[in-house]
């Protein structure tokens, strides 16, 4: 056996076949490489409009149009006239987003994750809105009274408005911010995308609500094309 | 010397399967590790046909089409209960009409002969204005076709007499035999726009509602507005409802019968610049989507707070959208295009109210000039372009795949495309001649 197998690897020696695995080996190196020093989301900005493959669910939910999906700035007063290229959240109106995170490359671990959201207007000064991860399951048909509404499916938030702590939505708040000027604002998310991504808990997006009543933040929503830049920024290293 | 060689040619060979198994181990890792980092992504936007670039395949023909002649066509619609193929059309100035062709389909769908031809009816007022079918629809239980028609001279307006006179809403009765008899009409007076080159309609799913096009807020304010037309749900014609009313002569109180027609103006998204109603997705409870101006707009009448959602469409021009629910009520879907454009959207709705996120395609080489026309057995899309038929492949739950190609067609702007499920036949009306490209 041992003299066959000296015979067969003096045969691939000789037949150049040391040349081959090493141009196999630098190649899959350089593929490695190049794939592990990639940043997420690389060259694909998440913004500039609506950047559908990767928020691939969306939805407002407003208690003033329980059934309605985008019913997100208020057009006309009292008119119950609604539109959805800017989308504002008050104490009864909320924004809920879920991006699709399945390209980030497996065996990583998340270093940072930051999420940018383009603030329209807002009132009063310093208003404060806070970022949630929602806990349930939503899809078509989300909003203020369903999480989903579809022929097959027709479910109801715990509470209207996916206002449930601890079955809509996560009891403590992933991050806040005081609004003092419009502008692009940024929001450190890492322990929400880090829990996705390790597969610690099931990715439902955020829910981003007011507390404070009167108060509105308004943001351009990412289906505005030429305003909206709504990006996640997620870093990750070889782990 | 032989021996020599024939060694060199055993190395020569092996060097040969090496390098072979070496390239394809390097790219199945190269392939395996790259789909690692980059999964396909649910696809959202595309250009069709991918990769962006590639030229749209255009082909003399695809299995099922069938091409009828019918000048200047409009629209078209297709019955499988009374096996007929009705195209709609444009009439040409002082001509007496022809506005609509009405072909009998033998069993496996194919036209059995000439088509019957017919005028529709319009008021003398009217005079010789060009006139145009903009849509069609039949009645889903009753024996029974809607036309929608409108004008077609910008010397009518619509404070004019004829407007007052105009009916736009024609009904037909159908017999067994597929033949169309005229029997009512309606959707008369200001509350109509003219001159509108689109338009379509929908029965509601309580028949109790015809949702109609090109609807304006009386008078002054002249706000484009959607809305629909009372029906009878027994007999499928036109509802009428009573009213006081003071008699402008004695100025005694008298009942007057009126058609019954509801509208909700689009407010400040479209004031009196597009034509309104291109489609409309209704839910069973009296909700419904439709065009706004550059937006996709969801009605929700019962609840004052959140009446109307205007849903902003991304890239879109000023260029008004067509909406065509997906024909199995149960798959809450529908589909989208601005017309004039290569834009193609597929929208989830939840019971006639839009959600979700749009799927968009620019479809290479599109131009379109007609609804999107599903085709659930074959699992494709078909919009009219200008001299073509562009076919987009859908999923089965309804989602634009990567699938498209295109059909030569002989007409400047294909406008009538209809399908029918039974036969699996997809029609499209194109001119008797062939047409000269346009200047």
């Amino acid at each position: 056996v041992i003299a066959k197998a000296a015979r067969l690897i003096k045969s691939f020696t000789r037949s150049g076949g040391l040349m081959v695995v090493a141009f196999v080996a630098v190649t899959l190196c350089a593929c490695m490489v190049y794939a592990r020093t990639r940043s997420f989301p690389d060259d694909v900005t998440l913004g500039r409009g609506l950047a559908p493959d990767f928020i691939d669910r969306y939805a407002v939910l407003t208690e003033e149009a329980p059934t309605a999906s985008h019913a997100a700035w208020e057009t006309v007063a009292n008119g119950g006239v609604w539109a959805s290229h800017i989308a504002a959240i008050a104490n009864n109106r909320s924004i809920l987003i879920h991006y699709d995170l399945s390209s980030l490359p497996k065996g990583m671990r998340i270093t940072n994750a930051e999420l940018v959201l383009p603030v329209y207007t807002y009132s009063p000064t310093d208003v404060r809105f806070f970022v949630y991860r929602v806990l349930a399951d939503w899809g078509n048909g989300a909003s203020y009274k369903y999480r989903f509404n579809t022929p097959e499916k027709k479910v109801e938030w715990s509470s209207p408005g996916a206002r449930g702590g601890s079955t809509d939505r996560a009891t403590g708040s992933t991050a806040s911010y005081r609004v003092k000027a419009a502008g692009p604002v940024t929001l450190n998310v890492t322990s929400d995308v880090e829990m996705w991504y390790t597969k610690a808990a099931p990715n439902n997006g955020w829910m981003f609500t007011v507390e404070e009543p009167g108060a509105i933040v308004g943001f351009y929503s990412h289906t505005y094309v030429g305003y909206a830049s709504w990006v996640l920024r997620v870093t990750y290293e070889p782990e | 010397v032989n021996n020599r060689l024939a060694l060199r040619s055993v190395g020569l060979m092996r060097l040969l399967r090496c390098a072979a198994l070496a390239l394809v181990a390097t790219a199945g890792a190269t392939l395996a590790y790259a789909a690692d980092v980059v999964p396909a992504r649910a696809m959202q936007y595309v250009t069709l046909p991918e990769p962006a670039g590639t030229p749209m395949a255009i082909l003399d023909t695809t299995p099922g089409l069938i091409r009828v002649a019918v000048p200047r066509a409009t629209c078209a619609a297709v019955s499988d209960q009374f096996n007929i193929l009705v195209v709609g059309s444009q009439s040409l100035k002082g001509s007496e009409g022809k506005e609509l062709y009405v072909f009998k389909l033998g069993p496996n769908g194919e036209p059995t002969g000439a088509p019957e031809i017919l005028n529709t009816p319009k008021v003398p007022e009217v005079g010789d204005s060009p006139n145009q079918v903009l849509s069609l629809k039949f009645h889903p239980k009753l024996p029974l076709l809607y036309v929608w028609q409108d004008t077609d001279d910008k010397k009518i307006k619509r404070a004019d007499a004829v407007n007052e006179k105009y009916a736009h809403l024609l009904i037909y009765s159908v017999d067994a035999a597929g033949k169309l008899t005229f029997v009512a009409q309606g959707a008369v007076g200001m509350r109509f726009d003219m001159n509108n080159i689109w338009g379509d309609m929908a029965v509601g799913p309580q028949l109790d509602k015809l949702y109609v096009p090109n609807l304006r807020t009386p008078a002054k304010s002249n706000f484009t507005a959607v809305g629909y037309i009372g029906l009878d749900p027994k007999t499928g014609l036109i509802a009428m409802e009573e009213s006081e009313e003071k008699d402008p002569t004695t100025k005694a109180p008298v009942i007057v019968k009126r058609e019954k027609v509801k509208l909700w103006p689009l407010g400040g998204y479209g004031a009196d610049s597009i034509p309104t109603g291109l489609g409309y997705v209704v839910g069973s409870e009296g909700t419904f989507t439709t065009n706004g101006y550059t937006t996709i707009s969801s009605f929700d009448p019962e609840n004052r707070q959140g009446w109307h959602v205007a849903y902003s469409m991304p890239y879109v021009s000023s260029s008004p959208i067509h909406i065509s629910p997906h024909p199995n009520p149960k798959n809450w879907r529908f589909y989208a295009v601005t017309l004039g454009s290569a834009w193609v959207y597929s929208m989830p709705h939840a019971d006639g109210q839009i959600t979700g996120v749009p799927q968009i395609a620019n479809v290479t080489g599109l131009t379109a000039y007609s609804p999107c026309v599903i085709m659930p057995k074959r699992n494709q899309l078909a919009v009219g372009g200008g001299s073509m038929l562009c076919v987009v492949g859908l999923n089965p739950e309804g989602m634009l795949t990567k699938e498209a190609f295109a059909v030569k067609i002989n007409s400047l702007t294909v406008r009538a495309v209809a399908y029918s499920d039974r036969a699996d036949k997809l029609f499209v009306a194109e001119n008797p001649k062939p047409e000269a490209p346009a200047k």
